[in-house]
């Protein structure tokens, strides 16, 4: 029994924290008590909470020393699951950064739904997201990340489309299923592709095998090239990469405005981290061959987010297209991931992502509040915050100049940190095109900070703040976002 | 004290700032403007501590650690390059304020902003460490595109658009130079710094590697574009007229005092001791470029007919005698180009004072609503002919001082760039004399013209120093240049120093002469 506990229920606590209080919902929405719904409110934060406070406890208690676990000598189901398993000090760091986003989202998107009858389902969905977010970053062999990739994909397309009555909701959603099963589909084959060559799914000895001298030149090795294509198709869809965008912009503009809040911080840095653990975990032996398709596409997409961005009026549309140009820096400063020893230099882009879900989730705060108030989430609509909300339009010029990497905001730090990695891994040249299309971004960046101080609007005495709690989210990404700026060593730099 | 001088010179207008946020709207004008006193005090403080004997050296030093792992800190130091910048700043800085005095709207967040720009450019001229250097850089910019965004005249936005895209541009260029040079001190030290002074140890290839450029080349560029935007240099100016046009009065002050010196301190402090072989071979295009802003911008400003507009045109002309003057490579065309900076920054910035008083009490700024204010304004027109006199060069006054230093380093590396831009200098007379008779001059034309009130104590409170700065920088230009001899001494010298000594370049191009 001892190992079991060990090796097993003490690594899954953070993710069991969702887990159970996902079934603790469910359980209290079966009793369809209208009594009920203030403790549904109240259990469904519990969640994040016991999952920041069980990262805690497992960083307290040595997380090297699971790390450093050989499988063998358990039960066949534990030994496999050590296999597939990651938990490093570097993955506690990113469950954190999980935890904290999600408690953030949760509150953000319980304020949204409190007067709504899908509150109850919603948070339902989203313990098990969170779950598999966890889940995802973790996953150290291909079954673990479909399942997790699965569990984490589906209850999003639901949310996506929760709101009945909520224009283009549906649509939204329905594209997002239709792109993201194709997708899915696509990392069902090249799963099996590498299976079929390698004879095995879990990460470390699929890249024994590729670094095996015969690994790349085989007819076996050509497979394994095929499937990492394959691999870019499908996992650049779920990352919004170019030419794969195209169903980005619709669902972040359709899905409730907290759920896109939700999808652009907490989702996407999750599926990095998987990305991560695909490419450099996994696919690493291959990386010349994949850089030199990744490189390029980063720059288009950094291109393509950018000048999308470019005409859009829509507030959530213009950030649905800055994400994906976001996603194009974020692919940079991957693919200039070092190694020292056996453990990767991921910190530089997982401070990126932190930052930059802080910033998308706080944005996302403000355009609800927005919504909430005035109907719109036109550009028109926050003409004037800056004077009539002087603290809210401060905070939203900080989200924007961050996004945009203009010092000194954390999201310049964040863009430093990662063009430095680049140009130390000979990626100069990419370097010079991701600071053009940065130039480019400024421009549309440059039109919310005019709309909020600028532009005199008639009625811009209209935005009536009516959920405070949604203020405090928006004032804590904020506070977090200068603390980034002030500290980042905070963040592992 | 010493020790912490500088931090308070740059932190203390971001306590302004603080301050300024819960008061009401007019004690946040007394704040800003008692904020900038203090400013002054702490660099007459700064003047006496200097150690002028020893201005080569960075003194002062004070440093906050920041990011560790890439050897960042938030340290701050002076020398004698960025000595008279920062009592430029300082001493800019509530005559700016008095000029924008009249403003009305939103008056704390137009403080703020200008005690953020404050806090913003004096960092940038102490900061040792290259990457707070970039941050005070781009930081200077969201305060500035405020100022002339919200509280600018009718086309601001467009104004604010434009000028912040011009520098933008440049300076993400910029930032990947600096990362280059990050690396390859990495690569060739093992460790990574971002002081300076450590930085410009690096050694950068002159090997070309794509289209005829080397590392350097490219280094250089990256870094020299963003600087010469900022100066401006011909044809990057054009962000220029616009910005200064729409700006309100205190920004086109600040603008044209402080802002545009940041180009040519960025090209001394990074450009040609970062890659001196590269500025070396670059010379014939800076020269050129610099001898047609001269030319074109006198030519341009004499066409106008909006004050602003001409007095942004002569600063692009001004602009150039500076890098004209870098370009010599010799110590009479730096101590003239230093000179030119600041006398550049105090006339013109007079000069936008001299035309907010006017748009203050007449709402234009057109030669043709004005006439013979002479006999309206007397006293006006006394200071508009002084300052008009010191920017034209006359001598006794500061603007000759440098002009001439920077006409005789000229000559003496390429007489062919003095006879262009003596003629320039000519060109500046005429313009600005233009303006005085079209202003000043003359009957009286209009009749709202006639009960326009001479100046105001304020306008006296600012006009008083300038006119004595002005006079000390003609008359003895010593007590700056002795704060900074040393620093100019040994500046071609230590910055060439890496392959080759001043006197073979100088040589090589005697002989060419």
């Amino acid at each position: 029994m001892k190992p079991v506990i060990d090796y097993f229920l003490i690594p899954v606590m953070p993710v069991a924290a969702f887990i159970v209080t996902g079934l603790v919902l469910i359980a209290l929405q079966c009793l369809n008590s209208a009594k009920l719904k203030p403790l549904i409110k109240l259990v469904a934060l519990t969640g994040p909470v016991f999952a920041i406070g069980a990262t805690w406890f497992l960083f307290k208690n040595a997380p090297l020393e699971y790390s450093r676990l050989q499988p063998g000598g358990h039960q066949a189901w534990l030994n496999e699951f050590i296999q597939s398993y990651l938990l490093d000090s570097t993955t506690l760091i990113w469950y954190w950064a999980i935890g904290a986003l999600s408690f953030l989202s949760f509150v953000f998107i319980e304020t949204y739904f409190k007067d709504k009858e899908e509150l109850p389902e919603v948070m339902i969905l989203l313990q098990f997201v969170s779950a598999a977010m966890m889940l995802l970053v973790s996953a150290n062999s291909l079954l673990m990340v479909f399942m997790a990739l699965e569990l984490m994909s589906l209850p999003i397309y639901v949310l996506v489309g929760i709101e009945p009555n909520r224009h283009h909701g549906a649509e939204a959603s329905l594209k997002y299923f239709l792109f993201g099963s194709f997708a899915t589909v696509l990392l069902l084959f090249s799963i099996a592709l590498i299976y079929s060559c390698t004879g095995s799914l879990h990460f470390n000895q699929i890249s024994s095998f590729l670094l095996a001298p015969t690994g790349g030149n085989n007819p076996s090795g050509l497979m394994a090239l095929t499937a990492s294509a394959l691999f870019i198709i499908s996992v650049g869809f779920k990352l919004g990469l170019a030419p794969f965008h195209m169903w980005l912009p619709d669902a972040y503009e359709g899905a409730s405005t907290p759920i896109t809040g939700f999808m652009g911080s907490a989702v996407k840095l999750a599926a990095f981290g998987m990305a991560v653990r695909l490419w450099w975990g996994m696919l690493a032996p291959l990386s010349t061959h994949w850089i030199s398709i990744l490189g390029p596409l980063a720059v288009v997409t950094m291109f393509v987010g950018n000048l999308g961005a470019l005409k859009q009026r829509n507030l959530k549309r213009l950030l649905a297209y800055s994400s994906i140009s976001h996603a194009g820096y974020l692919i940079l400063g991957l693919i200039s991931i070092s190694k020292t020893g056996s453990q990767l230099n991921t910190q530089n882009l997982f401070y990126y992502l932190v930052v930059y879900g802080f910033m998308f989730l706080g944005a996302l705060g403000l355009i609800s509040l927005i919504e909430r108030s005035s109907g719109g989430t036109d550009i028109s609509n926050i003409e004037g915050l800056g004077f009539s909300h002087p603290l809210l339009g401060l905070c939203l010029t900080l989200f924007v100049l961050s996004a945009a990497g203009i010092p000194p905001t954390a999201g310049f730090l964040g863009k430093y940190f990662l063009f430095s990695d680049a140009v130390r891994n000979g990626h100069t040249n990419l370097v010079i095109w991701a600071v053009l299309s940065s130039t480019v971004g400024i421009y549309y960046y440059l039109r919310v900070i005019i709309a909020v101080y600028m532009t005199e609007s008639a009625g811009r005495s209209s935005l009536v703040i009516r959920d405070r709690s949604m203020v405090m989210v928006v004032l804590a990404c904020a506070l977090c976002m200068i603390f980034f700026a002030m500290f980042p060593h905070r963040l592992g730099i | 004290m010493t020790d912490s001088l500088l931090a308070l010179l740059v932190f203390v207008p971001l306590v302004g700032v603080v301050l300024c946020v819960p008061l009401s709207q007019p004690l946040a004008r007394w704040v800003a403007l008692l904020t900038s006193l203090v400013g002054v005090l702490l660099t007459a403080l700064l003047y006496l501590y200097f150690d002028g004997t020893k201005a080569e050296q960075l003194q002062m030093a004070w440093s906050l650690p920041w990011i560790g792992s890439y050897g960042i800190y938030f340290s701050l130091a002076v020398d004698g390059i960025s000595f008279p910048l920062v009592l430029l700043t300082k001493v800019m800085m509530p005559i700016a304020l008095l000029a924008s005095w009249g403003e009305e709207r939103r008056l704390r967040a137009f403080m703020s902003c200008f005690l953020l720009l404050d806090f913003a450019m004096t960092g940038t001229f102490l900061a040792t460490d290259i990457f707070l250097f970039y941050v005070f850089w781009e930081l200077m910019l969201i305060p500035m595109i405020l100022l002339i965004g919200v509280w600018g005249s009718q086309n601001r936005i467009f104004a604010a658009l434009k000028f912040f895209l011009f520098t933008f541009s440049g300076s993400v260029l910029m930032l990947v130079s600096i990362l280059w040079i990050f690396t390859q001190y990495f690569q060739q030290f093992g460790n990574y710094t971002g002081e300076i002074i450590e930085l410009s140890k690096v050694g950068l290839s002159t090997h070309s590697i794509v289209w005829g450029l080397s590392t350097q080349d490219l280094v250089f560029w990256g870094l020299t574009l963003a600087f010469l935007i900022k100066v401006p240099l011909f044809p990057l100016h054009t962000w220029l007229p616009d910005a200064h046009v729409q700006a309100p009065t205190g920004g086109s002050v600040l603008l044209a005092a402080v802002l545009l010196k940041m180009g040519t301190y960025g090209l001394m402090r990074f450009s040609i001791p970062f890659a001196p072989e590269s500025f070396v071979r670059s010379i014939p295009i800076l020269s050129t470029l610099s001898l047609i802003g001269i030319v074109y911008g006198a030519w341009v400003a004499f066409q106008q007919t909006d004050m602003k507009k001409l007095v942004a045109y002569s600063s692009v002309s001004h602009l150039g005698f500076v890098v004209l003057g870098l370009c010599t490579l010799n110590r009479e065309g730096l101590t003239g180009s230093v000179l030119q900076v600041v006398n550049h920054g105090i006339s013109s910035g007079a000069l936008f004072v001299l035309v907010g008083i006017l748009y203050e009490r007449r709402h234009s700024r057109q030669f043709e609503d004005f006439g013979g204010l002479a006999s309206v304004m007397p006293k006006y027109a006394f200071f508009l002919v002084f300052v008009a006199c010191s920017s034209m060069a006359v001598p006794g006054l500061n603007g000759f001082v440098g002009e001439f230093l920077i006409l005789l380093g000229a000559f003496k590396a390429k007489p062919v760039w003095a006879y262009i831009s003596v003629t320039a200098a000519v060109f500046g007379a005429l313009y600005l004399l233009v303006m005085i008779r079209q202003v000043l001059f003359g009957p009286v034309t209009s009749g709202e013209n006639k009960n326009l009130k001479d100046l105001s104590i304020r306008d006296w409170a600012s006009l008083v120093p300038i006119t004595l700065m002005i006079l000390a920088l003609g008359i003895r230009p010593n007590f700056l240049l002795k704060k900074m001899d040393p620093a100019l001494d040994g500046f071609w010298k230590s910055s060439l120093k890496k392959s080759f000594s001043e006197s073979s370049v100088l040589g090589k191009r005697d002989k060419k002469v």
